[in-house]
């Protein structure tokens, strides 16, 4: 469950991106990026065969590891849309046979944590702890998903911290219209549902239901491992191996397929009576091998467009004033997209989308090289910033790892990013331009702003107004929306 | 501005300064890890200068902190501070390129950030374009005029910044306005953002001066850590900085607020279907000698789930959804701890609750207190790590504190913080008289 408010709240220049860059390199230089010296060790770990993949690092005294169990969100029948998450927050209280105060005690005691996240694809046990008790840690983890704490009211305290913190996330407009958008692109597939689930479904999540659930995933999962510390990729199998065994099953990474984009210009309003803001999203689908050079081109290609206040989409804030941020974005994902995100008031926002719509426009031949070629220093430096320590290195290895990709693929970013040629940053632009598979979510108050978005839309363009109720519903399998077609 | 290549090498740069143009600068070198030395230098004109040589790093970082804020306005032109930061981004004067523009050019990562008694600038860029990063800084800091006619413009962008956040989170909410509650009639309590009004009284008169007064070269330190030449990095910096003329010294803040008296509790201007608790102490300002037992106690009584405020909320008694310290490294003045309660929890509950955990520190077995200790220390070594993390926190503890050797981490230093000297700062600050708390209504 995404956490509340507790990132950086400033006052900046720059508002925060609007979504996490990918992992990615660490080394730059101007004229040839040096390859990346991280070594990733792969070893089938003793006694199941789930892959290890681990790097030696001893610059601080802790190992931090992650066992990716593949019992996601996506295998949660619909109706318990969020189930996963519940899952994750009852096998963060530890195993039934430990008493809740020492189980968080004796962690604590031994300088260690461990804490459950769950993902669209995953659950996953994130533990930091001293090199002599990577065995016994492994063992609780083990221990913990054989063992969940449901009984004596623990799933329905369980489900209540959920459901609070889902509620909340309601509260940020930003968060639910990422929310929303990011589901709604790939009409609430399974595989493009997010563990948050919907207050509904939720709160219908029983014991019995939660139980046989993970029974079903948690048995013999298929998993893998990724581990950094002060110490050799050999001896980290032997301490976690033995105490995993006979439970892991190898993780073999197939993504799933993508399915066709949907045709047709999407938007969508969701009211949010009294909102003086309105949110601004845009995604469309793009059909990308990650693992080969249309994604950095991508990358470049959006960052060039809206990285940064320099950038095209920029000028709708330096030159028209119109926003405190505009930017755009290629998303990594499983299923990739690109994005654009911004925000504003009432008379400001039909400006912000039909100017995003001209500049991607405007730009459909592509970026010049000098645009290029400054998109491409910042994103080098962007992966290079963000893989300078242990956790964060073996982070981005597990997450190429989850979407099928090769391990080392994060180190190589700095050379596939410094390939980009102009032409190959140019490709993604004609695509953008078009927006014919776009998805547009906007939320605010419909009462005000809808007819000015519809004067800033093409004719033809449907807008379908939900509430928050509808879009619940709407995920959930139900469909109810008032739509309206501009003449 | 002198102009530089974009594309020196920079050992040339460096044998060509460092041979005719070596600075005349007071100097001092420290250990800021074993075997990392940080070279401090004072040039003649006041400016302060770090530069840490990390031959490693990926990136190379330059903070620029000045010691100006929303503490230096003054009723009627609030937010100022805040503002003015967002027209160091525009052209120095009519016709000229911007920093947006420039910054752009040269691929720089860049971002700013106005706090309460300081306000930080600064880039991540390639090693080669370190040369021009100095130089477009300087130029920025040395001649910048403000006019009306590039006001108008970011005055709209910094109602955006009010409309997303005060008007549209209601955790911001909460967040502007327990300053408010907690320090009426002092700057702290008009925030950093200023009272609404305030923001079209600003001319660009106003912003001169605020410029003129606060940006001088005696009251500004510039960071730079990554893959530098110390002697050449100086020698650039001397070049380009040297001839800033300095200004007034600039007299020591004399607005401490006070303590509070009783506790303060209220509700936040934004509903929320969801109710939220943010709690927070007045906390004294820091000194080099007590930093690192305020921060140890921070972290010993909210930061994240081995926190006393989380074992007790969140796993005793089962009252909240999520418990941690709230905006740590960006305000000062407040020790906060925000808090999702559970449903049909009452705000007084958590309140109450959250009191008897820090209460609760006395109790502490000796084997739980040193544990602390080893997980701020490791926590501490982890942002050590980071190019960028090091950079800010150096500029960050000479702004805050008056000594950036507050951010010299040392692991024996943490261990050797004593209980008696945790205890003594909960009882003196964490006690309920010093507490404001805001909830949503």
């Amino acid at each position: 469950m995404k956490r509340i408010a507790l990132s950086l709240i400033a006052l900046l220049l720059v508002p925060a991106p609007a979504v996490a860059h990918p992992p990615a390199g660490k080394r730059m230089a101007d004229a040839a990026p040096p390859k990346m010296n991280v070594p990733v060790a792969r070893i089938a770990l003793p006694g199941s065969g789930a892959p290890l993949y681990a790097l030696r690092d001893g610059r601080l005294p802790r190992v931090w590891w992650h066992l990716y169990l593949e019992a996601g969100e996506r295998f949660v029948p619909t109706k318990y849309a969020g189930m996963s998450t519940v899952a994750a927050d009852v096998l963060d209280q530890g195993p039934a046979s430990m008493k809740l105060a020492d189980y968080r005690q004796h962690l604590f005691r031994q300088g260690a944590a461990i804490g459950w996240e769950a993902t669209n694809r995953f659950l996953i046990a994130h533990v930091k702890c001293r090199p002599d008790q990577l065995a016994a840690m492994a063992a609780l983890v083990r221990r913990t998903a054989r063992e969940p704490r449901l009984a004596g009211g623990e799933l329905e305290r369980a489900r209540d911290r959920v459901l609070t913190l889902r509620r909340a996330l309601d509260d940020d407009m930003r968060q639910a219209t990422f929310m929303y958008g990011k589901q709604k692109l790939y009409e609430f597939r399974p595989e493009a549902r997010m563990p948050e689930g919907w207050p509904s479904s939720i709160a219908a999540i029983g014991r019995r239901d939660l139980e046989s659930w993970l029974s079903a995933h948690l048995a013999r999962p298929a998993a893998f491992l990724a581990a950094a510390g002060p110490v050799a990729p050999a001896r980290l199998a032997q301490a976690a191996g033995p105490a995993l065994a006979g439970w892991l099953t190898p993780y073999r990474g197939a993504r799933a397929a993508m399915p066709p984009a949907p045709t047709g210009r999407r938007v969508v309003l969701i009211d949010k009576p009294g909102a003086t803001d309105n949110q601004i999203y845009m995604l469309t689908p793009m059909a990308v091998d990650l693992a080969g050079p249309a994604a950095p081109a991508a990358e470049v290609f959006f960052a060039g467009m809206g990285r940064d206040l320099g950038s095209r989409l920029g000028a709708l804030r330096v030159k028209r004033g119109l926003t405190y941020g505009a930017n755009s974005g290629f998303r990594p994902q499983e299923w990739p997209s690109w994005y654009f995100y911004s925000f504003g008031g009432i008379p400001q926002t039909p400006q912000i989308v039909a100017g995003a719509f001209e500049l991607f426009a405007a730009a459909r031949t592509g970026l010049s090289a000098d645009e290029v070629a400054r998109a491409k220093d910042q994103l080098i430096q962007d992966r290079a910033g963000d893989l300078e320590t242990p956790p964060e290195q073996i982070e981005a290895v597990a997450g190429a790892v989850a979407l099928g990709l090769p391990p080392d693929l994060p180190f190589r970013a700095p050379g596939r990013l410094a390939a980009v040629t102009t032409e190959a940053a140019a490709r993604p632009a004609a695509a953008a331009a078009s927006l014919d598979h776009a998805l547009l979510v906007v939320m605010g108050d419909a009462s005000k702003i809808q007819a000015p978005l519809t004067e800033a839309l093409p004719k033809g363009t449907t807008i379908s107004v939900k509430s928050f109720a509808e879009i619940e519903k709407e995920a959930l399998g139900g469909l109810a929306s008032r739509s309206t077609t501009i003449e | 501005m002198k102009p530089v290549p974009a594309r020196i090498p920079q050992f040339l740069l460096g044998l060509a300064l460092a041979a005719g143009f070596a600075p005349p600068a007071a100097a001092a070198t420290h250990q800021y890890a074993p075997g990392v030395p940080l070279h401090h230098h004072t040039l003649p004109n006041g400016l302060q200068v770090l530069l840490l040589p990390l031959p490693t790093s990926p990136v190379t970082t330059m903070h620029t902190w000045v010691r100006a804020g929303s503490r230096d306005e003054r009723p009627g032109i609030t937010g100022i501070a805040h503002l003015f930061e967002h027209m160091m981004f525009r052209p120095v004067r009519p016709g000229a390129k911007s920093y947006f523009d420039k910054a752009s050019e040269l691929g720089l990562d860049y971002n700013a950030s106005t706090r309460f008694n300081a306000t930080d600038y600064h880039e991540t860029f390639k090693p080669s374009a370190l040369a021009r990063v100095v130089a477009m800084d300087a130029e920025r800091f040395k001649h910048l005029r403000v006019t009306d006619e590039l006001l108008k413009i970011e005055r709209e962008a910094v109602r955006s910044e009010y409309s997303t956040k005060l008007d549209a989170s209601p955790v911001v909410d909460l967040w502007f306005q327990i300053y408010r509650k907690a320090f009426p009639g002092h700057p702290y309590g008009w925030h950093i953002v200023g009272e609404r009004e305030d923001l079209d009284r600003i001319g660009a008169a106003d912003c001169n001066r605020f410029f003129a007064t606060n940006y001088t070269p005696n009251n500004t330190m510039i960071v730079i850590a990554g893959p530098i030449e110390p002697r050449a990095t100086l020698a650039l910096i001397n070049r380009e900085w040297g001839d800033w003329k300095r200004g007034p010294a600039k007299a020591p803040w004399t607005n401490e607020p006070r303590p509070g008296t009783a506790p303060v509790f209220a509700k936040g201007k934004l509903a929320a279907p969801t109710k939220y608790v943010l709690m927070g102490w007045r906390i004294p300002e820091r000194t080099r000698a007590d930093r690192l037992v305020h921060d140890l106690t921070d972290f010993i009584l909210f930061n994240e789930r081995t926190s006393l405020a989380a074992k007790r909320l969140l796993d005793e008694k089962h009252l909240a959804s999520e418990a941690d310290s709230f905006n740590t490294d960006y305000d000062i003045g407040l020790s906060k701890l925000f808090v999702v309660p559970n449903a049909n929890v009452a705000p007084a509950t958590i309140v109450d609750e959250a009191q008897a955990a820090i209460d609760g520190f006395d109790k502490l077995p000796d084997a739980d207190f040193q544990a602390y200790r080893e997980y701020f220390g490791v926590f501490q070594r982890e942002r050590q790590l980071k190019t960028q993390e090091v950079t800010k926190a150096l500029g960050r503890a000479w702004a805050y504190d008056g000594d950036f050797r507050n951010a010299i981490v040392d692991p024996r230093a943490v261990l050797n913080v004593s209980r008696a000297a945790v205890s003594k700062v909960v009882k003196t600050t964490y006690r309920p008289t010093n507490r404001v708390t805001l909830v949503t209504p």
